[in-house]
């Protein structure tokens, strides 16, 4: 690693808040949209801070997807959390859907956007899956000029999210945290923060969570996302069944304090239950930010609406 | 190390590889070891095996959801191993799985295992599929007929709504996928001719069967053909045509109408 390059990395700050350097508002606590529970959304208009969408799922469509989509902007706060960006791939970008993403940002009014760091193809095929980077610098210089094409698109940053990865590749010259954390600098971009990633991919890989953590540069991480997983094999899988387990709300709990503005995102798609099981689920993010705020003697700010 | 290029293409072999993520590591030229770390939770086969597994696991589900009757119809084994397929033959080259299933129908055409009775079920599937993507219209309302100029109602052509698709089958499909829906178990039926119009108003999607006769005006109307050679050789009571028009207004079959020629096409 470049010594440029290792003086980015931020050490860790465990008893210091930090504001997103991006101003990107606290939107509170919010769940994912998922189509099954649209109609109760619109007839009940349940109390939810924000919801965020899968962007695709209202990408290449002019019907109804779009039309739900509409009426629940109207009401909501929504981001929009993408699955085809295929950052790292070494195919070119897709400059069109890039700037359909944009469209579908201001059309609804996402206040952010982001993907994940990965890859979903290659030689112009796509396997939808978040296929795993080598964190090398190779990888680093490809992702970082990528991610500063869709800035300058976008007009805005992007947020980009850890993965759940289930191997690493020989050869590997960087951790994901050293990666993420060198890629939001260099790129000047955003992080979202899966903290039930960082378990699997840390119980996946014998990593220290902990450790993940306290290398993250805070002031760049705008979103925080919890979930559930499930055991295969030896190996945890990002499979986002509920309810997430007290070792990620743990983990939760730990980037919560080191941050402030997170606005909390639950995802859930596995066995999907009502979305008032979904959102107290999500809600019980309250409990572990009031110990983080106990412990550091200030509150974060929670949006209501 | 290889380089990016080389290490994603290597992964991306592997994860789709028809057969297993073993045949596929065993298919390239550098071994599973030069490429995977290896710990004691897992063995790197193992961890590919899960990126193979996941990759026709998640385009399967993909293909369920828009063909939910196809799977029924087939059962579940051999539903799996069309999809494996179709995914193989077929690799999705776009960034949206809203797309992916497009090309099933014409799959399963070419494919010997498959009655055509599974692929005219495809294709009233696919329908379904495209006109929920598909753009609403402008609605035809019935005041809209009635306020046509009766002087040159032969003349007037009808422009078809956009999330509206008319389909001329050998089969019964959309009572077998009524039937389907209701869970009546229903079996593979005979070969008896249908005409299923499938349209999407708002946020509803309607399937409504036709009968020969309103099947071929409807089909002639969209096509683009004027109202007097629509109905030219139908043999029908005045007012039961003058109901089929209100049905169809009222469905939001219709974009509009005029004595000039509409540009658009009917797909």
């Amino acid at each position: 690693m470049s010594a440029r390059a290792k003086a980015v990395v931020r050490p860790a700050d465990f008893g210091r808040r930090v504001v997103n350097r991006f101003g990107l508002p606290n939107l509170g606590i919010g769940v994912g949209l998922r189509t099954v529970h649209y109609a109760d959304i619109l007839e009940h208009e349940p109390v939810v801070d924000w919801f965020e969408i899968i962007s695709e799922n209202y990408m290449q469509t002019q019907g109804r997807p779009l039309l739900y989509l509409d009426r629940i902007a109207e009401r909501y706060p929504i981001v929009m959390h993408g699955v085809s960006l295929s950052i790292g791939s070494s195919d070119p970008l897709d400059l069109g859907y890039v700037r359909e993403l944009a469209a579908l940002r201001d059309r609804v009014g996402a206040r952010w956007v982001s993907d994940h760091l990965c890859w979903t193809g290659v030689g112009g095929k796509n396997s939808h899956d978040l296929l795993p980077m080598p964190y090398t610098e190779e990888a680093l210089r490809h992702v970082v000029a990528r991610v500063r094409t869709i800035q300058d698109i976008l007009e805005a940053p992007i947020a980009l999210e850890n993965p759940s990865t289930y191997l690493e590749f020989e050869g590997a010259t960087l951790t994901e945290w050293d990666f993420l954390s060198h890629l939001a600098e260099e790129a000047n971009c955003a992080l979202l923060l899966d903290v039930n990633n960082v378990f699997v991919s840390a119980h996946n890989h014998g990593f220290d969570a902990s450790r993940y953590l306290a290398a993250l540069p805070y002031d760049r991480v705008v979103q925080i996302h919890v979930a559930g997983h499930s055991h295969r094999g030896g190996q945890i899988i990002d499979t986002h069944i509920g309810p997430v387990i007290d070792e990620v709300w743990e983990l939760f709990s730990d980037a919560h304090r080191r941050a402030q503005g997170l606005s909390v995102l639950l995802e859930w798609d596995a066995e999907l239950p009502a979305l008032d099981v979904v959102h107290q689920e999500a809600l019980r993010a309250l409990d572990f930010m009031d110990v983080a705020s106990q412990r550091l003697g200030r509150v974060g700010t929670v949006v209501r609406r | 190390m290889p380089s990016l290029t080389a290490l994603q293409q290597w992964l991306f072999a592997v994860a789709t590889h028809p057969d297993s993520a073993a045949a596929g590591v065993a298919a390239q030229s550098r071994t599973l070891e030069e490429i995977v770390k290896t710990n004691a939770i897992a063995s790197p086969l193992e961890r590919v095996g899960i990126y193979h597994q996941s990759y026709f696991s998640r385009l399967e589900e993909c293909l369920a959801d828009d063909y939910p009757a196809v799977k029924y119809a087939l059962g579940d084994a051999a539903f799996a191993q069309l999809c494996r397929d179709y995914a193989t033959a077929w690799p999705s080259k776009g960034t949206n799985l809203n797309v992916f299933g497009v090309h099933l129908v014409e799959f399963l055409e070419e494919r010997a295992m498959a009655t055509s009775f599974v692929s005219e079920l495809a294709r009233l599937e696919w329908a379904i599929v495209d006109v929920l993507h598909s753009p609403s219209a402008d609605s035809f309302s019935t005041s809209d007929l009635s306020s046509l100029p009766s002087d040159r109602l032969e003349a007037v052509r009808f422009a078809p709504s956009p999330s509206v698709r008319l389909l001329s089958c050998e089969y019964p499909v959309n009572q077998y996928f009524q039937d389907y829906l209701d869970d009546a178990r229903p079996r593979l039926p005979a070969k008896t001719g249908s005409f299923v119009l499938v349209a999407r108003q708002g946020y509803r999607i309607r399937r409504l069967e036709l009968q020969p006769n309103q099947a071929t005006v409807l089909r002639r109307l969209l096509s683009g053909e004027p109202l007097g050679a629509s109905l030219s050789g139908i043999v029908s009571d005045e007012g039961v045509v003058a109901s089929w028009f209100r049905d169809w207004t009222e469905r939001g079959i219709f974009a509009g109408a005029s004595t000039e020629h509409f540009t658009q096409e009917f797909q």
